[in-house]
């Protein structure tokens, strides 16, 4: 097999890849709507409990996300050039450091709100704030799982040892990228509408 | 779009910055749309730029136009017409 993971064999391997981060997109949509609908019905409440939450983690996380979604955007670019696997596995795992960097301040986030006392029962507002944040983080760790797969798999290529999965670099990276949308979304959502 | 990878993070990055910045204005549904918006041309960034849907087939670049659009025609008309629609204070369990 070609060790190059050209463009075309990337296109090819990301055939059914659109289904799945599309429709994971519009069942995000529908909640955030849901949570806009039951928002609507208690502004005081969900106002207050906004306020309760740390807006500059929210700001932070979002600008690790994106350097992550950068970093493996950039990691792809250089992994189509065979003299720049070692560029590609070097962004690899500053992509992989700022994903881990999003989970260790959402973990203090948490910690915070429930030092102060907040829960996913407190009201409707940390019910959606603890819901949605979980469902994202679960899809930070499993997409993280992923590029960590990834991330072994160019190490080898790199060590001419093994070759790189077109199918893994397209659904991987994909879906890093899907989960940075989602949290586009979600940080303004929870965060900054009033 | 033909931005470049680098130049698509500094604009995403910088649009964070913003919104987060708009967070300490009065209370506005004008404000709240407004960083909406900037949400979803966020999100249309990241597909077609670090997703390259952008140099993608039309199929599928137009199914990515169509998603950003219909998402954020859904999100923000909620935003908009629940509060009219929805009577304060209605879902006491909420």
């Amino acid at each position: 097999m070609n060790t190059t993971a050209t463009a075309q064999e990337s296109a090819q391997a990301e055939d059914g890849v659109w289904v799945f981060v599309f429709g994971e997109l519009s069942m995000f949509t529908l909640l955030f709507a849901t949570f806009l609908y039951y928002r609507a019905a208690s502004p005081d409440v969900y106002q207050a409990s906004q306020a309760a939450l740390l807006h500059g983690m929210g700001a932070f996380n979002t600008l690790l996300l994106l350097a992550s979604s950068y970093f493996v955007a950039a990691s792809t670019a250089a992994m189509r050039r065979p003299d720049q696997s070692a560029l590609a596995l070097r962004r690899m795992r500053l992509a992989i450091a700022c994903g881990v960097g999003f989970v260790l301040v959402k973990t203090l986030e948490y910690g915070h709100a429930f030092h102060a006392g907040h829960d996913v029962l407190s009201n409707g507002f940390f019910m959606f704030y603890f819901t949605l944040t979980g469902i994202h983080l679960m899809h930070v760790l499993v997409g993280l799982g992923l590029l960590g797969l990834l991330h072994t798999q160019l190490k080898n290529r790199h060590a001419e040892a093994g070759h790189v999965s077109p199918a893994l670099i397209g659904f991987s990276t994909n879906f890093w990228h899907m989960v940075d949308i989602v949290w586009i979304v979600l940080f303004p959502l929870l965060y900054l509408l009033r | 779009m033909s931005l470049s990878i680098r130049s698509a993070w500094a604009l995403l990055s910088l649009a964070t910055l913003l919104s987060w910045g708009l967070d300490a204005s009065d209370s506005a549904v004008g404000i709240g749309t407004l960083v909406l918006l900037v949400a979803f041309w966020k999100a249309r960034v990241v597909l077609l730029v670090f997703m390259e849907l952008g140099e993608s087939p039309p199929l599928l670049r137009r199914l990515s136009e169509a998603w950003v659009l219909l998402a954020a025609s859904v999100v923000i008309a909620t935003y908009w017409l629940a509060p009219k629609f929805v009577p304060a204070h209605s879902v006491t369990s909420f």
